[in-house]
């Protein structure tokens, strides 16, 4: 490999990104545009979920229940039913997601502590609401419970007030708030920047297309040069990327950035390593931009979203998902992502997934340049 | 010392057999017309000898080199004009000519003025900021050939390097293409144009991946069987159909309002063609022997050919 030719080479396609202005959004716009859009609609948390009660107590612990869960930001109150068929309508026709129904004597039996029962009904078509109505409703009954329970230990049993069995303290670390985007946008940067390896996916067709290729094979341009030196330009045009990102996260998003900046460019560039040396592969075995754009969004942009552990945590992955998620730039860099902006780690515990990042990009590289031939 | 040679080369594709058998021996400073219809392997030619793409069978040695073993050091030596712009459009005329000479390691004051005296010969001095694709089609070509010449081929490969160009643009070009054979390059050109295949030292006709013909311009005339007699008929359809149910007339061409009659014997056939052509009421002006031209030669060598294939 000569540093002169690859450096020419190298000066050839930033010129040609630089004068295309789609290559130019595609390589500077676009992964900030796709990381706000993702970060708001996939960030949405859920509030006020629609409820029916039907009351058939009537007392004033019955009401106090309703008020009380009702009262903060989880539910709304739509409805008070007056039987059953009315809940069922209600639930079917999706006009309330979650009923609650409380039966007769509920007082009685609650203040008598005999066991009073309690009806929760959950739709379950949408299980993302349903779970969460179940889980808050459910721990919002305890604590009731519980309270109901301490009340009457005051009037019987003062001294064990206090001697409550277990004392639960729940503390969040990196995230205290628990607030969604806090974790989704460090994890969302590394599905966008997926993006530089589609256009590298292009940088070969295009030639191919355009004609220029034949030229090209024709000279004693080396392999290695020319891929190299097309590389080279994308990984850099990335790593603005990743700083226009990381800024939109800390500045628009309010996500702490707590690890080495620079550590996160270093990291970011063999992440691009790898990724773009895989959109270099099918530049090099494919002969139109087309092809090349539809597999390039095939394997990095749709496995990305739900294989790289950006959701699904890949531990419940069943074994085949979890190597293909695995063999994917994406899930590393997630992982690495999120380590290093929000818990501020470091090299010592991200080293793993960065050596399978450096190891990819090198497999790639080598197969792409050994299989790569100057022949039409 | 022959700089090309071929042997048996061939190359098909799934349906076709784009270059069959092609045996061919250049020798050093030739300048080579490679002719033919569209479709008739020329540029197949040009890429299985430019070490671009792998013959089904046969070889091929450019400059002593195997271009299926050594390809890369016949990239050194050769320049290669492919058929299509194949420049990067997005880029200046200078922009190019640096892109190349980079890649073929042209360096320091050499390189200077290697770059001056090609812009100078193309005349595209005044555009050298120019983006390629805002070159008019003549001066694109101009400029494609000064990028292969940027580092100073033994060998050049010029795919219809004038298809699509202007009269006089063509003929500079062509004068660029003189100067290159006197100073010693070895030049293949491929052309659609007659008058541009007489300008070679040899030719060769190329038709459904054969060479069919492979000689200097005047033998290439010289194979036509007979002579022609030019003629304008009054009116032409008529004399047209009359002449070619004529047993004397080997083969007829029309040329705007001129046919072109090839018979056995000039003398003998003009006086026939005027009685013939009188006894049918046809006015006939101007009619005299010419001395076939490469276009006639090709036509009918190449009907010879369709002829002999349909029998």
């Amino acid at each position: 490999m000569k540093i002169r030719k690859t450096l020419s080479v190298m000066r050839k396609e930033t010129w040609h990104i630089i004068r295309d202005r789609r290559a130019v959004f595609l390589v500077t716009i676009s992964p900030v545009f796709l990381l706000i859009t993702f970060a708001y609609t996939l960030s949405v948390k859920i509030e006020d979920v629609p409820l029916a009660v039907m009351d058939y107590d009537g007392t004033s612990l019955s009401r106090r229940y309703v008020n009380e869960l009702t009262s903060g930001k989880d539910f709304h109150l739509r409805f008070y039913a007056s039987d059953y068929s009315e809940i069922e309508r209600l639930l079917l026709q999706g006009d309330v997601r979650a009923a609650v129904i409380i039966p007769p004597h509920f007082m009685n039996d609650a203040l008598g502590l005999r066991g009073a029962q309690l009806q929760i009904i959950v739709d379950g078509t949408e299980p993302n609401t349903g779970n969460f109505a179940l889980a808050h409703i459910a721990s919002f009954t305890d604590y009731f419970a519980t309270r109901i329970l301490q009340r009457s230990l005051e009037k019987t049993r003062p001294s064990l007030v206090s001697l409550a069995p277990i004392d639960l303290r729940v503390r969040t670390w990196y995230n205290p708030s628990l607030k969604s985007v806090v974790g989704m946008v460090p994890a969302l940067i590394a599905l966008v920047l997926t993006l530089p390896a589609v256009s590298v996916s292009l940088a070969i067709t295009r030639e191919k297309e355009q004609g220029t290729f034949e030229q090209l094979i024709a000279t004693p341009l080396s392999r290695f040069e020319l891929l190299v030196g097309k590389l080279t330009p994308y990984i850099a045009s990335g790593l603005l990327d990743v700083a226009l990102c990381a800024l939109v996260g800390v500045f628009w998003f309010g996500v702490p950035f707590r690890g080495n900046f620079l550590l996160y460019l270093l990291l970011a560039a063999d992440f691009f390593f790898a990724s773009l040396s895989m959109g270099l592969l099918i530049s090099a075995f494919v002969s139109s931009q087309q092809v090349a754009m539809i597999a390039s969004l095939l394997i990095f942009l749709f496995p990305g979203f739900f294989m790289s552990g950006l959701f699904f945590p890949i531990s419940s992955m069943p074994p085949l998902m979890r190597m293909e998620s695995y063999s994917l730039p994406t899930t590393h860099f997630v992982i690495i992502s999120r380590g290093l902006f929000v818990k501020g780690l470091g090299l010592e515990s991200l080293w793993p997934y960065a050596l399978a990042l450096f190891f990819t990009g090198l497999l790639v590289l080598g197969l792409t340049t050994l299989f790569f031939r100057k022949r039409l | 010392m022959a700089i090309i040679e071929t042997e048996n080369l061939t190359k098909r594709f799934k349906k076709v057999t784009a270059v069959d058998r092609l045996n061919l021996t250049i020798e050093r400073g030739e300048i080579f017309g490679l002719v033919g219809p569209d479709g008739a392997g020329k540029t197949t030619t040009f890429r299985l000898l430019t070490a671009i793409m792998n013959p089904t069978e046969g070889r091929a040695t450019v400059a002593g080199y195997d271009t299926v073993k050594e390809p890369e050091e016949i990239k050194k030596l050769i320049g290669y004009m492919p058929q299509r712009f194949s420049l990067y459009g997005d880029l200046s005329v200078m922009e190019n000519l640096h892109f190349f000479a980079d890649i073929f390691e042209v360096r320091g004051t050499e390189r200077e003025e290697r770059i001056r005296t090609l812009l100078h010969f193309s005349r595209l001095e005044e555009f050298q900021g120019r983006r390629a694709d805002h070159l008019s089609g003549g001066m694109q070509k101009k400029l494609a050939l000064a990028c292969t010449l940027v580092h100073k081929p033994q060998i050049l490969f010029l795919d219809e390097p004038t298809t699509g160009v202007d009269p006089i643009s063509r003929r500079e070009f062509w004068d660029i293409l003189s100067n290159l054979h006197l100073e010693g390059v070895t030049l293949l050109v491929s052309t659609p144009y007659m008058d541009e295949a007489e300008r070679c030292s040899r030719v060769g006709l190329m038709f459904e991946g054969k060479m069919i013909v492979c000689d200097e311009p005047e033998k290439v005339k010289g194979l036509v069987r007979g002579e022609v007699i030019e003629l304008r008929p009054q009116p032409l359809p008529k004399a047209w159909e009359i002449i070619e149910g004529w047993e004397g007339a080997l083969d007829v061409q029309v040329y705007g309002g001129l046919l072109h009659v090839f018979v056995e014997d000039g003398e003998r056939g003009m006086r026939q063609l005027e009685t013939l052509l009188a006894s049918h009421g046809v006015t006939v002006e101007g009619m005299h022997q010419i001395r076939p031209r490469m276009e006639e030669a090709f036509v009918s060598l190449i009907r010879r050919e369709q002829e002999d294939a349909a029998l």
